[in-house]
């Protein structure tokens, strides 16, 4: 079984049809590379199997899992709105209890009541929209959270935080990420911030940028922000990696150095998706190559099938 | 009344409104969160603690108001702020998920609704009148020292803190000091400790070796243990003594002591400071602070349309001095930078005014005697000197309330900051996209963010409800939000001591410059008061101007990043 299946997926932006059908599979521990001319679709495509952007239709699976079972709501997210209902509501309760000068008996059950009604009409409404109306669910966060990593196109650095503290910020489930651990548990967490440290200051080293480590990201190059990103996304220890462009504005010798890291880590047990414009690089690298054009998959193969195709050279690669 | 007794309710003022600065902050500063309605959270702690508090309507001469039900502060206040969390929660929900300009619209007008609901509802807190008439938690055993058991205890719970913080700062902050010998800060110690705890903590440490006293470093455990024990002891002699009898005596004995101390302590810390400075800096500033005194002497002394004119004469000479000076600042190869020149030239102001231009109208009026006690007031300014002998009254107790509230809230706002869970909150500030693609529940962080911002708000409003001593709607206005923006920006936004310095500098500002207003006709008092706004406007534009990310700020996480 694949990792990623993705099939006759589907997304418009007003009159452009972006994706238009897309259907394809990813193998486990293989890289794939995704090409295509401009337009043809392939960030979008991106966005999709993330979770950034809703299908109009189609399906994504992962690791055998639909995207939007993925997607249902967090246990936090269930508790805040199950909090809120039953405080709003159960206020509400009490206020009319006191009203109508009930006892204190009253008060409480009135309190009660009003907090299980909120607490049941947040559970009705979520199956009421994931069963009636069947609206996409749209929690990027929680697709990342099962191993499917992603970095952007145009690097997205969190400027106002140092380089370090990208990299520190990328590993999942992080105990010190809950206030009552950051306030009470301070020996564990920091405990925990130690061993992150030492992780994010060797893949700093690995990525040549450890001399940035105390710089503040938006003051770093292009280049520069391309290896903090790719750092970032291997520090939350994914599954799978989504690359976009991942070699854009990186010089040759790093180039070259990334692409060993990589390979090194498919042997490891990571799966990659690439989108990559230099032709050597994607290559080179890839296991599999889907060429895409106007949104639909134009053929997927290795790179000898891909080099002599016909089709590809008339779309993309040219005479 | 006396200037020490300002100076210790603007402490208070100073307080309220730094804890409230602290609760934009964690949501603005470092969440992003645009929160214009902050107010709304400071109403409903000071509003909620205050009915919790107060004596049922019934037995009260002045109004109606539901509740009543004449709970102690502590779990008053509690409540007051956890209800001002769970508000902050349901305000956020509908709103977080969408662009935060949507989040500044809901809570600016969930704050106007609470404003007018406290205002004309009647029954519900005495609107549009003031609600008052609660009891002031501890209001009966002050002044201090009284004459039963339970004032004794809290006489001596009070100067036992009080003399641990001070053991703590003298080993903390003189200890590092170069200049000031170990050998000195170990005797200092020695003695602030009572010798007892001192002693104590020296057997339970190895490493002391005779004649080279290493450093003390309270942070570590063993040196911070005879600190406390010094503080234990000087409790239980404060509590024999009051029982004794010899009450004033160790009230004027540690808290004297006290007072002195926090002079001595300030220096050092304003020395370090201002370290690097040269004598032509040092006149400099001496220079701006008498200029601005004496701009304001054609005023006084001469009077009339003639003395305003001349002080508003000298005045615009003063800023045009300051502003070429300002623009030229790197043509007088001064070793330090303007803003801090200025800074100096306020502090030698504060000294002037404290010092030595409030001893003007007793010597005048009163005599050597009279200046000499004023002084001494000033001096010793956690004492109050009265007729009936020397107090530690309520005022000043109020101040150490809201100091501990506010240090607590410090420590633990700067370990969230500090935090994973505080980078989570800086990175969606800088781009919530990035933190979504890296598996951050973005949505529950901004929850939280806006749950603990708004209950500090809530906190900071229970004390506001000791402070104001009486509530009314005019004091949760909208503008107090935009106060405590002003607070944040000038200080230094997403940085917690600048939030605490600009509550500082604002307050400073606003009642040191009160009294300028009653030298001028009474037809003129009005737009002189109104004058200030201006001219704190003025400020505020030249401190974005020239320096965006606030005194304290970083330059990195100045809003808006760019690169």
């Amino acid at each position: 079984m694949a990792l990623l299946e993705v099939r006759d997926l589907r997304k418009t932006f007003g009159g452009i049809t972006a994706v238009d059908g897309a259907t394809f599979d990813v193998e486990e521990q293989t890289i794939t590379g995704l090409i295509g001319p401009n337009g043809a679709g392939k960030t979008t495509t991106f966005n999709l199997i993330s979770g950034f952007y809703r299908p109009d239709s189609g399906e994504i699976r992962y690791d055998g899992t639909d995207l939007q079972e993925i997607m249902r709501p967090s246990r936090a997210e269930q508790e805040i709105w199950v909090t809120a209902a039953g405080v709003g509501v159960g206020g509400l309760g009490l206020a009319t209890a006191a009203a109508t000068g009930g006892s204190t008996l009253a008060l409480g059950v009135g309190t009660v009541v009003g907090a299980g009604v909120g607490a049941a009409a947040y559970f009705g409404q979520e199956s009421f929209r994931a069963t009636v109306l069947e609206e996409k669910r749209h929690r990027p966060f929680q697709v990342a959270r099962s191993g499917l990593a992603r970095t952007f196109q145009i690097t997205r650095e969190l400027q106002g935080m140092t380089v370090l503290e990208n990299m520190m910020f990328a590993p999942q489930d992080q105990r010190g990420e809950h206030l009552v651990n950051a306030w009470f548990r301070q020996g564990t967490v920091d405990e925990e911030e130690t061993a992150i440290r030492e992780r994010a200051e060797e893949m700093l080293q690995l990525l040549e940028i450890d001399h940035l480590r105390d710089e503040y990201a938006g003051n770093l190059s292009g280049g520069q922000r391309k290896l903090l990103e790719l750092g970032r996304v291997l520090m939350t220890d994914p599954e799978m990696i989504l690359l976009d462009e991942p070699m854009a504005g990186v010089n040759p010798t790093l180039t070259k150095k990334l692409l060993e890291r990589i390979e090194t880590l498919r042997e490891e047990g990571y799966t990659f998706c690439i989108v990559e414009h230099d032709m050597d690089v994607i290559m080179n690298l890839s296991d599999t190559i889907i060429v895409m054009d106007q949104g639909r998959k134009l053929m997927q193969g290795t790179p000898e099938e891909v080099r002599s195709d016909e089709r590809v050279i008339d779309a993309y690669l040219g005479g | 009344m006396a200037l020490s007794s300002s100076l210790v309710s603007l402490g208070v003022l100073v307080g309220v409104f730094g804890l409230l600065a602290l609760g934009l902050n964690v949501k603005f500063g470092y969440t992003g969160l645009l929160d214009i309605g902050h107010v709304a959270f400071f109403l409903v702690g000071a509003y909620t603690s205050a009915l919790l508090v107060a004596p049922p309507a019934s037995t009260q001469q002045f109004g109606d108001y539901i509740l009543g039900w004449s709970w102690p502060w502590l779990p008053a206040i509690a409540v007051g702020t956890v209800l001002a969390g769970l508000l902050g929660l349901l305000v956020a929900l509908p709103a977080i998920r969408l662009r935060e300009d949507y989040l500044a619209i809901t809570v600016l007008g969930i704050s106007v609704i609470l404003r007018r609901i406290v205002q004309s509802e009647g029954w519900l807190a005495n609107g549009p009148d003031s609600l008052r008439g609660y009891p002031l938690p501890l209001r009966e055993l002050f002044p201090l020292p009284g004459s039963d058991l339970v004032s004794a205890l809290l006489f001596g719970l009070i100067i036992a803190v009080f003399w641990t913080v001070i053991a703590y700062a003298i080993a903390r902050w003189l200890g590092e000091r170069d200049g000031v010998g170990s050998t000195v800060v170990h005797g200092a110690v020695a003695v602030t400790t009572l010798g007892v705890g001192y002693v104590a903590g020296r057997l339970a440490t190895r490493y002391e070796t005779v004649g080279n006293p290493e450093p003390i470093d309270v942070r570590a455990a063993p040196d911070v243990r005879y600190v406390i024990a010094g503080g234990l002891v000087a409790g239980v002699v404060a509590v024999a003594g009051s029982v004794a009898g010899a009450g004033t005596v160790v009230l004027v004995a540690f808290l004297g002591l006290a007072s002195l101390f926090s002079w001595l302590l300030g220096g050092v810390l304003l020395a370090a400071y201002f370290s690097g400075v040269d004598r032509r800096d040092v006149g400099m500033s001496v220079g701006l602070a008498l200029a601005f005194v004496v701009a304001f002497l054609p005023v006084i002394l001469v009077g009339g349309l003639a003395g305003i004119f001349g002080t508003v004469l000298l005045l615009a000479v003063l800023v045009y001095g300051l502003f070429s000076l300002g623009t030229g600042w790197e043509a007088v190869e001064s070793s330090v930078g303007f803003a801090r020149l200025i800074g100096m030239a306020a502090i030698w102001l504060f000294l002037l005014r404290y010092f030595v231009l409030s001893l003007v109208t007793p010597l005048t009026f009163r005599g050597v005697g009279a200046a000499l006690a004023e002084l001494i007031q000033n001096v010793l300014w956690l004492l109050k000197f009265t007729t009936a002998g020397v107090q530690f009254d309520y005022v000043r107790f109020l101040l150490a309330l809201t100091f501990a509230t506010v240090a607590i809230c410090y420590y633990l706002l700067e370990v969230t900051v500090d935090s994973p869970f505080g980078r989570v909150l800086k990175a969606i500030r800088e781009d919530e996209d990035v933190a979504t693609s890296l598996g951050k529940n973005t949505f529950a962080f901004k929850v939280q963010s806006m749950v603990l911002g708004s209950a500090i708000a809530g906190l900071a409003g229970g004390l506001s409800a000791i402070h104001y001593r009486a509530l009314t709607h005019t004091l949760f206005a909208p503008r107090v939000t935009f106060v405590a923006f002003l607070i944040l920006v000038i200080g230094g936004v997403a940085s917690n001591r600048g939030a605490i310095l600009g509550a500082v500098i604002y307050w400073a500002f606003w009642k040191g410059t009160t009294d300028i207003a009653q030298f001028f006709p009474p037809s003129a008092r009005s737009s002189v008061q109104a004058l200030r706004l201006a001219v704190f406007g003025a400020l505020f534009i030249v401190i974005l101007y020239y320096r965006p990310e606030g005194i304290l700020g970083d330059k990195g996480t100045q809003t808006g990043g760019g690169s």
